[in-house]
C-alpha cells in the first residue's frame, strides 16, 4: 500500500503550489512544462477551470516523488517518446509548450492507446478532482461534474424519484 | 476491551478471521458463555478512520488486501505457469469485507439449495445439491437480519421462500435509478422489488439511520449505519467480555496433535514475531480464498496434503463473481451518486430455464456506483471522447444523468478451478503465495450474454436515450469468494459436513463462502452469515454435550 499520508500531502501540495506559484520539486523545469501543457489539453480550461488551475502538474510532481515512485520511469520514457514524436510530426518545433493547442491535441491523439497516455490521463483526473478536504477545490472539478459535495443528502435525490419521495414531478 | 487471554491457556474457541462469518460465530459463542479469541490479520479500524477520500479508499485500496505484501498468482488451467495478478479481492481488517461492501443482502431462494435435483447433472462440473435446504437456514437468515439490521420489504420478492419474520427495517428510499428501473421492468412484465440491504433505513439499536452520503462501495461507514460485522456482531461479542478480537494477527498454521486434533494456531503479530494461541477448537472463517490457503499451509506428517484434505478437495470448485454491467443516459438528472448503491432488483431471470439452451440465471439490479474521480476516468461511454474540451462538456451530463444495471450471474463449480499454494512465490512473511486457477464454463458465458440482453431491454424500456455496455465480464478479479471447502455428507466428496465440521478433524470447523456448493446468484454475504449462525448453534450444542 502506498503511504497514504503522502497521497494527501500531494493533494495539499498541489493546492498550495497553485496559490503561491511554487516550482515543482521532483520534475525538472522542462518535464514540468511538458506535463502542464499536456494535462491542460486533457482537461482544458474552458468556461470553467481545467487541469492548469487545479495544479495538476504539482499533484503529479509530488506523486512521482512519493506514492507513485514506481512510475518515475514511465514518465521519463513517456515524455522522451512524446518529444521524439513531436520532432517528427512537427519538424522544427522547439518544445511541447511551444506547439499550438491543435498540434498538442494531434500529438496526444497519436499516442492515445499507449500505457503512458492512460497513466497521464488518470493522474490528470485525480489531480483535477482530488478531495477538497485536503486544501480546497479551486479548479471547480466538482462543478464540471455537477457533483454536489454535501456528503449528506435527503430524498428526493434526482428528478425521477421526486414523486416517490413525496414531491411534485 | 476485555482482558486479553493468555496464549498458553487454551481458549474454548479460536476463530480465524473477523468478517461476516467470523464475527457472527464469535458473537454467538461468546454470548453462549464460551471464551473466544478472534485472530484477524488486518488492523482494527473504527468509524473515525473512515473518510470520503477517493484516492485513499478506491485507488489505494485502503481496506482491501494488498498484493504487494500478499501477492497472488493466476492461470486459467493447470497446464500454464501462473503469473502475478490480483484475482481474489477481500476486506482486510476487523469486520473483513463487510466494512466496505455494497451491502446488498440477498437471501438465497429455495431452489439454490437443490438445483442439481431440479436441473440434472452438468458434465465437467461438480454441480450438486447442498446438504441443507432453505428451511434449515431460514431461522438463521432471520436472526442475522435482526442482529445486524437489514432494510427491505417482506413479501415484495415474488420468488422468495417463506419467511418467519418481516425485515426489521423498512426499505431505503428509492433513488431515481430505482424509479426508472422499476418503470422499465414493469413495462416488460417483470416484477421488480425494493432491494434488501444491510444498511439502516431508520435508527436501530443505538445506531443511526443512513445519511445517504453515497460512499458505500469500498468505503467504511463513518456513521456505523452500514450493518458491517464491525458495527454489529464484533461489538456484541466484545460486550460479553468473553471475546478478544486480536488484530494484526496473521495466522500461518493450524497445529494438530498426535490424535489428529487441532491444538491452536501459530500467527505473526504486528511486529512479525511468531506466536501461538492454544485452543480447544478452531473455527476457520478466513474467506473462500484464504481459508483453503491456510488449510493447505497447515499440512503435517499426519495430514500431508493439508489439513482436513483427505478428499483432496480443499481449494477446489472455486466459484467466481460473474456479472454484466449495462449503463444508460436519461433526459433528466438522476444524481445517482447520492445515497446507497442499489434500491431496486428483479429476480425474474433468477431461475435457470431449459428453453434458453444453457444452465444459468441471475439477479439484476440498478445502481450508479461511481465517485467523482472514478467517473471522470470511466464514466463517459467508450464511443465518445475520453478527454479534451468535448469530454469536459459531456462528463457532467453523464455524471448526473446516468445509471447502470449490474446482473449477478451463476458460476458453475468445476474441479479444475481452484486455490492452492504457489510453488515459488512467497509473501512478505515468507509464506507461500496464493495461486488461483480459474476459467469460466461455457454456460457461464452464455448466461452472461443472455443477462446482458435483458438488462439492455430494461434500460431501453425505461426510456434511456443511450444504452451501452462493455460486454460480458472481462474476468478481472472476484469479490465473492465461494466454493473451495464445499459442504456435503460424503467425506470423499466434500470437506465439511452440513454443520461445517471438518470430516477429518473433530474439533475443526470451517465457515465462510468456502462452504458453498453452488454460487447462487452472487451476493453471498447474507447466506455466509446465516450459515455462520447455524454452525455456531451446532458448535454450542456439541460443546455443551462435550462433543467438540
Ligand atoms: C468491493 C466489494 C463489494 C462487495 N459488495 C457485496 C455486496 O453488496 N453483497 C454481498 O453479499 N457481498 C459483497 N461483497 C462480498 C463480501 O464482502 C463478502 O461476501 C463477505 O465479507 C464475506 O465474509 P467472510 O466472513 O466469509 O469473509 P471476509 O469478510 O473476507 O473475512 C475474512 C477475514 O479473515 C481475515 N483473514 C484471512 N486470512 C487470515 C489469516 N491467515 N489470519 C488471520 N486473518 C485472516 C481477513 O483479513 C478478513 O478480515 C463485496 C466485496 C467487495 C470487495
Amino acid at each position: 500500500m502506498a503511504a497514504l499520508p503522502e497521497v494527501l500531502a500531494a493533494q495539499r501540495h498541489a493546492r498550495e503550489a497553485v496559490k503561491t506559484g511554487k516550482q515543482p520539486a521532483f520534475l525538472d523545469k522542462r518535464a514540468a512544462a511538458d506535463i502542464e501543457a499536456l494535462t491542460s489539453e486533457i482537461v482544458p480550461t474552458t468556461g470553467t477551470p481545467g487541469a492548469k488551475e487545479a495544479g495538476v502538474v504539482h499533484f503529479i510532481d509530488r506523486a512521482l516523488a512519493t506514492f507513485e515512485q514506481d512510475n518515475q520511469r514511465a514518465y521519463r520514457d513517456g515524455l522522451a517518446a512524446l518529444n521524439a514524436k513531436r520532432a517528427t510530426m512537427f519538424p522544427g518545433s522547439a518544445s511541447i509548450p511551444a506547439l499550438t493547442s491543435q498540434q498538442r491535441i494531434a500529438l496526444l491523439q497519436s499516442v492515445e492507446s499507449t500505457p503512458f497516455f492512460a497513466l497521464l490521463r488518470t493522474h490528470t483526473m485525480m489531480g483535477f478532482l482530488a478531495d477538497p478536504v485536503y486544501g480546497g477545490n479551486p479548479a471547480g472539478g466538482y462543478r464540471t461534474l455537477g457533483f454536489q459535495p454535501a456528503h449528506m443528502y435527503a430524498p428526493p435525490f434526482g428528478w425521477y424519484d421526486d414523486k416517490a419521495n413525496g414531491g411534485e414531478n | 476491551m476485555p482482558a486479553p487471554y493468555r496464549a498458553t491457556d487454551p481458549v474454548d474457541f479460536l476463530v480465524v478471521g473477523s468478517g461476516a462469518a467470523g464475527g457472527s460465530v464469535a458473537k454467538e459463542l461468546s454470548q453462549a458463555g464460551f471464551d473466544v479469541v478472534v485472530l484477524e490479520q488486518g488492523p482494527y479500524l473504527t468509524e473515525k478512520d473512515f473518510t470520503h477520500d477517493e484516492l485513499k479508499f478506491v485507488f489505494q485500496n485502503y481496506l482491501i488486501n494488498d498484493i504487494r505484501k500478499q501477492p497472488q498468482t493466476y492461470r486459467t488451467t493447470a497446464a500454464e505457469t501462473a503469473s502475478r495478478d490480483l484475482r481474489m479481492v477481500y476486506g482486510r481488517q476487523v469486520g473483513g469485507g463487510t466494512v466496505h461492501f455494497n451491502s446488498n443482502y440477498w437471501r438465497f431462494l429455495e431452489l439454490d439449495f437443490r438445483e442439481r435435483s431440479l436441473w440434472g447433472g452438468i458434465p465437467g462440473t461438480g454441480f450438486s445439491d447442498w446438504p441443507i435446504t432453505y428451511s434449515d437456514l431460514e431461522p438463521y437468515y432471520t436472526k442475522a437480519e435482526y442482529d445486524i439490521g437489514v432494510s427491505g420489504l417482506a413479501g415484495a420478492n415474488p420468488f422468495e421462500g417463506p419467511r418467519s419474520q418481516p425485515y426489521p427495517l423498512p426499505p431505503m428510499p428509492v433513488k431515481s435509478s430505482g424509479v426508472l428501473f422499476e418503470r422499465g421492468a414493469r413495462k416488460l412484465g417483470l416484477r421488480p422489488f425494493p432491494a434488501p440491504v444491510a444498511i439502516l433505513s431508520r435508527d436501530y439499536r443505538g445506531r443511526t439511520a443512513c445519511k445517504h452520503c453515497g460512499y458505500c462501495p469500498r468505503f467504511g461507514c463513518e456513521f456505523a449505519s452500514k450493518s458491517s460485522a464491525l458495527a454489529t456482531v464484533i461489538r456484541m461479542a466484545e460486550r460479553t467480555k468473553r471475546c478478544e478480537v486480536r488484530a494484526d494477527s496473521y495466522v500461518s498454521r493450524i497445529e494438530t496433535d498426535s490424535q489428529g486434533r487441532v491444538t491452536g494456531a501459530a500467527y505473526f503479530d504486528a511486529r512479525r514475531k511468531e506466536r501461538f494461541q492454544k485452543a480447544k477448537a478452531v473455527v476457520v472463517c478466513a474467506n473462500g480464498a484464504e481459508t483453503p490457503r491456510l488449510l493447505l499451509m497447515s499440512h503435517s506428517n499426519r495430514f500431508p496434503h493439508g489439513l482436513a484434505n483427505s478428499s483432496g478437495l480443499v481449494g477446489k470448485y472455486l466459484m467466481y463473481d460473474l456479472g454484466t454491467l449495462v449503463s444508460g443516459l436519461f433526459e433528466h438528472p438522476l444524481n445517482d451518486h447520492k445515497s446507497i448503491d442499489v434500491t431496486r432488483v428483479v429476480f425474474d431471470y433468477y431461475a435457470a430455464d431449459r428453453r434458453r439452451g444453457f444452465y444459468g440465471g441471475g439477479g439484476i439490479d440498478c445502481r450508479f456506483g461511481s465517485n467523482p474521480i472514478t467517473h471522470a476516468i470511466l464514466g463517459v461511454p467508450p464511443d465518445l471522447p475520453q478527454w479534451g474540451s468535448e469530454w469536459k462538456g459531456l462528463v457532467g451530463e453523464y455524471f448526473t444523468h446516468t445509471m447502470s444495471s449490474l446482473a449477478h450471474a451463476t458460476s458453475l463449480p468445476m474441479e479444475s478451478n481452484r486455490i492452492d499454494l504457489d510453488p515459488v512465490l512467497k509473501d512478505a512473511w515468507g509464506l507461500p503465495a496464493m495461486r488461483v486457477t480459474y476459467r469460466r464454463h461455457p454456460d457461464d458465458i452464455a448466461n452472461m450474454k443472455f443477462l446482458l440482453a435483458r438488462q439492455r431491454e430494461i434500460l431501453e424500456a425505461a426510456g434511456a436515450r443511450k444504452v451501452w455496455d462493455l460486454g460480458p465480464d472481462d474476468l478481472s478479479y472476484s469479490v465473492h469468494l465461494m466454493g473451495t471447502c464445499r459442504m456435503g455428507a460424503d467425506p470423499a466428496a466434500s470437506v465439511v459436513d452440513k454443520y461445517h465440521r471438518a470430516h477429518d478433524v473433530p474439533n475443526l470447523f470451517v465457515v465462510d463462502g468456502s462452504s458453498f456448493v453452488t454460487s447462487g446468484r452472487q451476493q453471498p454475504t447474507a447466506t455466509i452469515q446465516a450459515l455462520a449462525y447455524r454452525a455456531a448453534a451446532h458448535m454450542i450444542e456439541s460443546a455443551k454435550r462435550g462433543e467438540v
